[in-house]
């Protein structure tokens, strides 16, 4: 019996063990999982760093040993819905922020490369399996009675250095830059969805204005007709009135076609392409403060997803570095074999206790890799930081003269060019004016108001494009945790 | 209240004695004064010794051609022989006698800045003196010594020339040539002797003040009033303006126009010129235009053209005629006896000078009738559409509202581009007497260079300018003449 209880009490330790870390990963997966449905038909950008859930923050102290995200066996990614061709009769901004967030494909991409990651930690930080087997020996002594013994052995392979609990740290940060990047993705998708969506707007409300062009164009046309009845015009003149109408209406073609093309744009950024066509129902001038130069570099420079993750993958290589150091630490190998034969009447147990000698193998390669790929990742936060700059301060210009165009126009030409029409036409009324002099002031008021239609998508384009911080690709496949280069583990990650 | 309201209450309480008018400095009414002279309504209707060939109250031709009462030639008017001239009458103008100081009659003229309203809402910035526009008008007499203290108010420097008169080098008021100019705040005095007579204007000799409107008319009578003697002597100085829509300064520096004047109205803002059936009337044209010529016209009368702006013409030079054309700076005496009563147009026969601001009707204007077949006639509408519908029911003819909100005048009532005047234009248009009694509807066609002359019965003129009576529409010119005929 002596030889049989350590044998037992170390089965009991392993098995009672991986039954514990069993149990509450099997409920935090619950949990994990009606979060994550919340996060995603919320349809809103989620905290930064919460991308998914919010047990991050137990993620962040992971080992072997402690929480981290399960795989979800009974979750399953499934494309995104394709909502009814049917639209109310107007979409508000609100309306197709929710339904890019419940439909982009990306966010799905992007929240399936968190669940990746998370399932990758719960890997690393799993003890390895004993090993059970069957023993026998068959003695042939001499002119005696052959012996045979029968019996078992198990194995146990003991991690030593912390190998598991850096493994499930360093995955576990993988999945926080994943985390990351899906928020940074949600932003993707909604600075393309609201850049978009004000683009469709303008476009909207392009082609009213150009309806308006083309009214200006039919009564001059038909201005010049009365004209030429009156001798004011000859008929060189009224052939370039016929053209110049001919080109308000192609006009109003171009921007018809404009219209359709946002649209289009608009719903496939929304993952619906379906979407029966509507209206959209905003507002392109700004109800916001300006923003400042500085207030701005300030907010991309903190909260930056992208600076975010890089961030963060220094932090996964520092963990790399210490997870590949502890990699020389020889794991001990311990066996217990018991063999009982009934001819003798006797059990025989044995106990075994090994390791690896790190005299030739001590890591020292991959360690060095690791260090290179920590001295990139430092670099990459570095250059990304002033490629940040560097965007920023072309889209700030952008915003710059956006804003001051549209409030020169809103508070000075805008009103200044419709007096002009209205005085003029007022003097029409009181026959002091004539009325080409009207139709051409209007005109006038026209363009300056199809200029600030261009004024304010340029704004809301910058706008969008600043406090989002400078993120685009609502549609690209969503970037990995890390690039291309770096240690990974197949089939057990490290 | 003004001074043509001051003196019909003055006439009206039963002063009679106007014994001292001429003594005042600034007078403006149409009843001239000349010495006192009573006119003897009954006279209207007879013919004096001698003349008793032209018919004085109904049109007809007088004597032989070349005869003293030919088209009425040397026909004297009402007023007795021997009396001074009778004063000038300049309709919407100031008008200054001046006073004698130190053996000279004197003047004070400032170059200042002034506002004039052409038309109801129209209103024009121009230069003008003692802060009016044109004039004010001078008044003197053959042989008197003149003494014009001149002040410069303007921001720029001028000089004041008078025009056409004979006298010392140093004061014709041309710059560099004759005098430095008259700096902004300085001061000049014109004194010369005046022996001559006529219909003058003073004016400053710098080329785009004088196109921004600056004239004084200078009125020398003579010592002893012509023969034969007229009862009523009317100025009239005509311009032209170029005025954009939504401005109020003239454009001096165009050589195109957009605005007509009389005495600095335009028609038919113009006040018209109001006198007796069998009068002798003068009407002094003096045309202080920047480009053109003016043929004047007057209907239903022959006039003959007695002077120019070198004074007096030889009767045996005068020439018969209805429409006497002023040239660019050039005054037209006609004088006629106003035998044909009623209310008679006198406008420039320059077919684009009968408007106002001058501009293409093209446009909603004349869209205003659904299916206009009138397109399929090469040169429709010629008329001013709107015109003609313009809808002033809702006013009385002395310019008082008879309903809280006038219709918009159009063809079919409702119509943004109907012609349109408010309330209070429309008033001011309506509501100067010398315009009661007229025809309803007269100022639809009375524009631009153009006033009206009305000869009315003597009871009808006494009433109408000199009481405060009520005189109904169409008492001088009737509605339908088929059914009643004007007084006389």
């Amino acid at each position: 019996m002596y030889r049989d209880v350590p044998t037992i009490v170390l089965l009991a330790v392993l098995v009672a063990a991986g039954g514990c870390a069993t149990d509450r990963l099997h409920h935090a997966a619950g949990n994990r999982g009606t979060s994550e449905a919340v996060a995603t038909e919320k349809g809103r950008i989620t905290n930064n760093g919460q991308g998914v859930d919010s047990d991050s923050s137990e993620m962040r102290l992971a080992s072997h040993q402690e929480e981290t995200s399960p795989p979800h066996a009974h979750i399953e990614l499934v494309p995104p819905p394709v909502i009814a061709a049917e639209s109310p009769e107007q979409l508000t901004l609100d309306d197709v922020e929710g339904m890019a967030m419940a439909s982009n494909p990306t966010l799905v991409q992007a929240t399936a490369q968190v669940r990746a990651a998370r399932a990758a930690a719960y890997q690393a930080g799993l003890y390895p399996n004993p090993i059970v087997g069957y023993e026998g020996e068959y003695d042939s002594i001499g002119p005696g009675p052959d012996e045979t013994w029968n019996g078992g052995f198990i194995a146990q392979e003991l991690v030593t250095g912390g190998k598991l609990r850096l493994s499930r740290a360093k995955w576990a940060q993988r999945s926080r830059i994943a985390e990351t990047n899906l928020h940074a993705q949600q932003h993707r998708v909604m600075n393309d969805v609201r850049a978009q969506f004000y683009r469709t707007l303008a476009a909207q409300q392009l082609v009213e204005v150009s309806r308006e062009f083309l009214a200006n164009g039919e009564d001059n046309l038909q201005t010049n007709r009365e004209m030429l009845n009156l001798g004011q015009m000859n008929q060189s003149g009224l052939l370039r009135a016929e053209v110049d109408l001919q080109r308000d209406r192609l006009a109003l073609k171009q921007a018809e076609y404009e219209l359709d093309h946002a649209w289009r744009t608009l719903t496939s950024l929304v993952g619906i392409p379906e979407l029966a066509r509507t209206s959209l129902t905003g507002s392109l001038e700004p109800h916001e403060a300006p923003l400042d130069w500085d207030s701005a570099l300030h907010q991309v420079l903190s909260c930056s997803p992208e600076l975010q993750a890089a961030w963060q993958k220094i932090r996964h290589d520092e963990i790399t570095i210490q997870r590949e150091r502890a990699e020389p630490i020889p794991n001990l190998i311990a066996s217990v074999t018991s063999i009982r034969s009934p001819v003798a009447d006797t059990t025989q147990t044995t106990f075994n206790l090994g390791l690896r000698l790190p005299v030739f193998d001590r890591n020292q390669g991959t360690i060095s890799q690791a260090r290179a790929d920590l001295m990139q990742s430092s670099a990459e936060a570095r250059r990304l930081e002033l490629e940040l700059r560097t965007r920023l301060a072309t889209q700030y210009r952008i915003y710059q003269t956006a804003w001051q165009k549209v409030q020169d126009y809103e508070t000075t030409m805008l009103p200044k060019a419709k007096q002009s029409y209205d005085l003029l036409h007022e003097s029409y009324k009181n026959r002091r004016a004539a009325w080409p002099d009207v139709l051409m002031a209007q005109r006038l008021y026209l363009t300056l108001k199809a200029e600030q239609v261009g004024n304010l998508t340029m704004y809301r384009e910058s706008d969008v494009a600043i406090r989002g911080m400078l993120l685009n690709g609502g549609l690209s496949i969503p970037p990995g945790p890390v690039g291309a280069g770096h240690i990974d583990a197949v089939p057990k990650p490290r | 209240m003004s001074n043509y309201q001051d003196r019909r209450n003055f006439l009206a309480q039963g002063v009679a004695a106007t014994a001292g008018f001429l003594a005042a400095n600034t007078v403006s009414a149409q009843e001239p004064a000349g010495g006192g002279q009573s006119i003897d309504a009954g006279a209207t209707q007879v013919a004096r010794e001698g003349q008793d060939a032209f018919p004085r109250t109904h049109v007809g031709v007088g004597g032989p051609v070349g005869s003293p009462t030919d088209r009425g030639k040397l026909v004297a008017g009402l007023r007795n022989a021997g009396l001074p001239p009778v004063e000038v009458t300049t309709p919407d103008l100031v008008k200054l006698k001046g006073e004698m100081i130190r053996g000279a009659r004197e003047f004070n003229l400032r170059a200042t800045p002034a506002r004039r309203e052409l038309l109801p809402g129209i209103w024009m910035d121009a230069y003008g003196y003692n802060d009016l526009f044109p004039g004010p008008v001078l008044e003197m007499n053959q042989g008197e010594r003149v003494r014009i203290v001149f002040r410069n108010d303007l921001p720029e420097e001028t000089t004041l020339h008078p025009h056409g008169l004979e006298l010392p080098v140093n004061m014709d008021g041309i710059p560099a040539v004759t005098q430095d100019y008259v700096q902004p705040g300085g001061t000049f005095v014109y004194e010369f002797d005046v022996h001559q007579e006529g219909s003058f204007f003073l004016h400053p000799h710098v080329a785009m003040q004088e196109a921004i409107g600056m004239v004084v008319p200078f009125i020398i009578h003579p010592k002893v009033a012509h023969t034969p003697i007229v009862d009523r002597d009317f100025v009239l100085v005509t311009q032209q303006f170029s005025i954009l829509p939504n401005a109020t300064v003239p454009n001096s520096n165009a050589m195109d126009w957009n605005f007509l004047t009389i005495n600095g109205r335009s028609g038919p803002y113009t006040t018209p010129l109001v006198c007796k059936l069998g009068e002798r009337v003068r009407i002094r044209f003096i045309n202080f235009s920047t480009l053109h010529q003016h043929p004047m016209h007057l209907h239903g009368h022959t006039f003959w053209i007695t002077g120019t702006e070198g004074g007096r013409i030889p009767d045996s030079a005068w020439i018969p005629s209805n429409n006497v054309v002023v040239g660019v700076a050039q005054s037209r005496d006609v004088e006629f006896i106003a035998n044909n009563p009623g209310d008679w147009v006198l406008h420039c026969h320059m077919f684009h000078h009968m408007m106002n601001h001058m501009v293409s009707q093209v446009g909603p204007i004349i869209r205003q009738q659904e299916n206009d077949h009138g397109f399929r006639v090469p040169g429709y509408p010629q008329i001013m559409k709107g015109m003609a519908s313009m809808n002033m029911e809702g006013m009385n003819m002395d310019g008082h509202r008879q309903h809280e909100s006038m219709p918009e005048m159009t063809r079919n009532g409702t119509d943004d581009y109907s012609m349109r005047m408010t309330m209070e234009e429309m008033r001011k248009i309506t509501s100067r007497r010398e315009t009661h009694g007229m025809r309803e509807g007269w100022y639809k066609g009375v524009h631009g260079l153009f006033t009206v002359l009305r000869v009315l019965p003597p009871d009808l003129f006494d009433k109408l300018m000199n009481t405060n009576e009520p005189i109904p529409p169409n008492s001088s010119t009737p509605m339908n003449p088929h059914r009643s005929r004007p007084h006389g």
